[in-house]
């Protein structure tokens, strides 16, 4: 049994090309995803904006409360620059310009300026951009603020001057009454991780199809050998799944040292993120030799095919490639995540993010059940090809 | 007979094919579907509005950690769809200026939406808003993002809101003139109303955006599929038995190479067909407007450096296996460089110059120039064809010289 084992191990670490699936696979595509997404994980990442104005119909009001006022001293963000640090930073840079400048910047960079036609203010942008919806809406306070002051005289029944009442109303800005939900702290980028981690979690049944080759001495030499030379089926059957499963133990656990040490990727719970891991390897084990000892008849080209299908189709419904479409399964069809063995462990992970541990034993129970009736097709095939 | 051959070896391959068509069908109907583009007109927060059971003796009840206030307003139930009361709905109204209401996502989906990108967040309106003294009085916005840039004006403009209701409601209680709640939310919507024009320089934008964005994503399957079958053509014929194969049929090798190249194009153009045909369903209107037949064209511009890349690649590789892997590894980094995938103002400017070497970097800067406007942008479009054209000479001609050595070689 133990050289079985030892037989089997070796076999398989020879075997260049299932090993770059297994392990350089996904540690690239984990590499292209840290440098893609090192700069917008979960932070702040506003920066002034840009914003140009053309003067030439302003009153001497909009020069002093809104250009230098509203826009130029008040306007102020306080960023979050991480731990417990925070940064006020003016919201706006401004450049006065003529109305021709203005338009050769917009031109040359799409910086975005306003100005006044007609009474009114407008805003030139190329696009729905954060610094036009910004602007916008500190140029709308301006202008509101005049008729709300207005409003309040002619409610006063003259009992408010226009100064008084621009008085209260300035002092009503003291008070605020919006409060902030939600945990900051979870990184949405983290699920391009998981999706990852999970797909070369599938990929390991590239490692348990090989290993399942010698119950096929129809298509391979070695098998052939393998089944003339005595050794019992359930000792070979054991020893081919042990060492798939050592191997792939092993890869997905300096995967994850990778993910954790070098590309900071953090785990919520760290011990039950290693045993969603362990049950999708034991998971995809008992999935590949189904395919290779229930589907014995098909062409390598087509176990590969629907190894990488299941991996890259996966992982797409997963949110691997756009975020938005593990929300759309999730929702719409959420027996598909249920059956989806990339999203089973990939929404492991993120349960765990969010605490939301009901979910986490569901996908564990998801994947132990898709697991027993795998494994139970597949020996029940074995035993009547063995009795044969 | 290179034709019929092309696709002898297409169809071996078949289910990998299937899978990648599959991907470009579902995220082509995806984006469709999903009404993110017409929803950030504007650039609105895209969120659900929710209404919560929420009075002047139960604020208290709230708890201090504001973070965990949405967890403990859905625990509790208190979190409903709709309100009668005036001040709530006129909120509800004026939000409108700031939030575009994403519909039909329950509180309990609230989270996933918002780690999946599919929302910002989610805003709470207290019930009945009336009834809540100004001391009480308060708006939750609930989101796991730490960038609340885009926020804060929109939570500066709620305070307004509300702060204007509540000053009206004191100087016409102090002038004697006791005004409804329904009065008073509609003066303080007429007060408030949104003044600024915004003048776009391509009103169509956003639209346009979203079906430039997936066209962009097409070149990723574009890029897995073609890659993985032109090359695995190329391994094949490449082979000395099948070389030798040919030598004694009364085909002639150039012959050969034509319908090769013939039925390369063809599976191009079926996948830019289907592409097409996914943008009509998802846009009508605009994938049939001047701007969606470009876009089409630029697809069909990419596939002929890719087309040269795979040859060369197939032309190189030793063994057949190898392909699925530089296939796969090329497109996906392809996509994620490039901003196939994410836009590219999402990009750190090093991922973008980096990503320059990939064809499909310059096909997604055509599309968001396309889609920016033709008017201003035509100098730069052509630039990016230019460069889309010499990857096309200089992969041919590398193939060209590849495939006279293997014949050499091996003849």
């Amino acid at each position: 049994m133990k050289s079985l084992f030892i037989l089997n191990l070796k076999k398989l670490l020879k075997n260049k090309e299932i090993v770059f699936w297994a392990l350089l696979f996904p540690i690239i595509l984990s590499t292209i995803f840290h440098i893609v997404f090192d700069g917008i994980r979960n932070r702040d990442n506003f920066e002034t904006l840009k914003v140009n104005y053309v003067s030439t119909n302003f009153t001497a009001e909009d020069k002093a409360f809104l250009v230098e006022e509203m826009l130029t001293n008040k306007a102020e963000y306080i960023k979050n620059e991480g731990t417990d640090k925070a940064q006020t930073v003016k919201i706006f840079a401004l450049s006065e310009k003529t109305k021709a400048e203005a338009e050769k910047e917009f031109k040359k960079d799409k910086t975005i300026y306003f100005y006044k036609e007609d009474g009114a203010f407008k805003i030139k942008a190329s696009s729905q951009n954060i610094s036009t919806a910004i602007l916008q809406t500190f140029i709308d306070d301006y202008q509101n603020f005049i008729k709300v002051t207005t409003l309040l005289v002619a409610e006063s029944n003259g009992t408010l001057s226009f100064q008084d009442a621009m008085n209260k109303h300035v002092a009503s800005y003291a008070y605020t009454y919006d409060f902030d939900s939600g945990d900051k702290k979870i990184d949405y980028v983290n699920n391009y991780h998981y999706t990852v981690l999970a797909m070369a979690i599938i990929y390991g049944a590239f490692l348990a199809t090989e290993q399942a080759k010698i119950f096929q001495p129809n298509s391979f030499a070695f098998a052939k050998r393998v089944t003339v030379s005595g050794a019992s089926r359930a000792k070979l059957l054991v020893s081919a799944l042990l060492s798939s499963l050592v191997v792939q133990t092993a890869i997905i656990a300096l995967y994850i040292a990778i993910l954790v040490f070098i590309f900071k990727v953090t785990f919520a719970n760290i011990g039950l993120a290693l045993l969603a891991a362990l049950i999708g390897v034991i998971l995809v084990n008992i999935n590949g030799f189904f395919i290779g000892i229930v589907f014995n008849k098909l062409s390598q080209n087509a176990v590969i095919a629907i190894i990488i299908l299941a991996g890259t189709i996966g992982g797409f419904l997963s949110g691997m490639m756009i975020s938005s479409m593990k929300f759309f399964v999730g929702t719409k069809m959420p027996l598909l995540s249920y059956i989806n063995i990339n999203a089973l462990i990939s929404d492991s992970f993120v349960s765990l993010d969010f605490g939301n541990m009901t979910r986490y034993w569901n996908n564990m129970l998801a994947m132990t059940v898709i697991g027993v009736i795998l494994f139970g097709v597949t020996l029940i095939k074995f035993n009547r090809e063995s009795n044969k | 007979m290179g034709f019929k051959l092309f696709f002898k070896i297409v169809k071996a391959n078949f289910v990998s094919f299937l899978a990648y068509v599959l991907i470009l069908v579902v995220s082509g109907l995806m984006f469709g579907l999903s009404d993110s583009g017409a929803a950030n007109e504007d650039f609105k927060i895209l969120a659900p509005v929710y209404y919560a059971n929420i009075t002047n003796e139960t604020v208290d009840d709230l708890p201090s950690d504001n973070t965990l206030i949405f967890d403990y307003l859905m625990d509790n139930n208190l979190i409903s769809e709709e309100s009668d009361d005036p001040f709530s709905q006129g909120f509800y109204t004026y939000t409108l200026n700031f939030v575009n209401v994403k519909k039909n996502i329950k509180p309990s989906e609230v989270n996933d939406a918002i780690y999946a990108g599919v929302v910002r967040g989610a805003l709470i309106i207290p019930k009945d808003l009336s009834t809540l003294t100004r001391e009480n009085a308060l708006f939750i916005f609930h989101t796991n993002s730490q960038d609340l840039a885009t926020i804060t004006p929109t939570k500066a403009a709620l305070n307004k809101f509300i702060n204007t209701y509540h000053d009206l409601k004191e100087v016409s209680a102090t002038a004697g003139n006791n005004l409804s709640a329904t009065e008073l939310t509609n003066k303080t919507l007429i007060a408030l109303e949104k003044e600024t024009e915004i003048v776009y320089e391509n009103p169509n934008r956003t639209k346009l955006s979203m079906l430039s964005h997936f066209f962009s994503f097409s070149t990723y399957i574009m890029s897995a599929v073609i890659i993985l079958l032109v090359s695995i053509v190329m391994y094949e014929i490449k082979r000395r038995e099948i070389l030798m194969r040919i030598s004694i049929t009364p085909y002639s090798m150039p012959r050969l190479i034509v319908g090769l190249i013939f039925g390369a194009i063809t599976l191009s153009l079926l996948l830019v067909g289907l592409v097409y045909v996914l943008a009509i369903i998802s846009y009508p209107k605009i994938a049939l407007s001047i701007t969606g037949l470009y876009l089409t064209l630029n697809i069909m511009l990419f596939t002929l450096p890719l087309t040269a890349l795979a040859m060369v690649i197939g032309l190189v590789i030793s063994k057949a296996e190898i392909v699925s892997i530089i296939s796969t590894v090329f497109a996906l980094a392809q996509a994620f460089f490039s901003g196939a995938f994410l836009p590219t103002f999402l990009l750190p400017k090093s991922i973008i110059n980096v990503g320059k070497v990939f064809p499909a970097s310059h096909t997604v800067t055509i599309n968001n120039l396309l889609a920016e406007g033709l008017n201003t942008n035509g100098p730069s479009i052509l630039l990016n064809i230019g460069i889309l054209l010499a990857y096309f000479a200089v992969f041919l001609t590398i193939a060209i010289i590849l495939s006279k050595k293997i014949t050499k070689r091996e003849g």
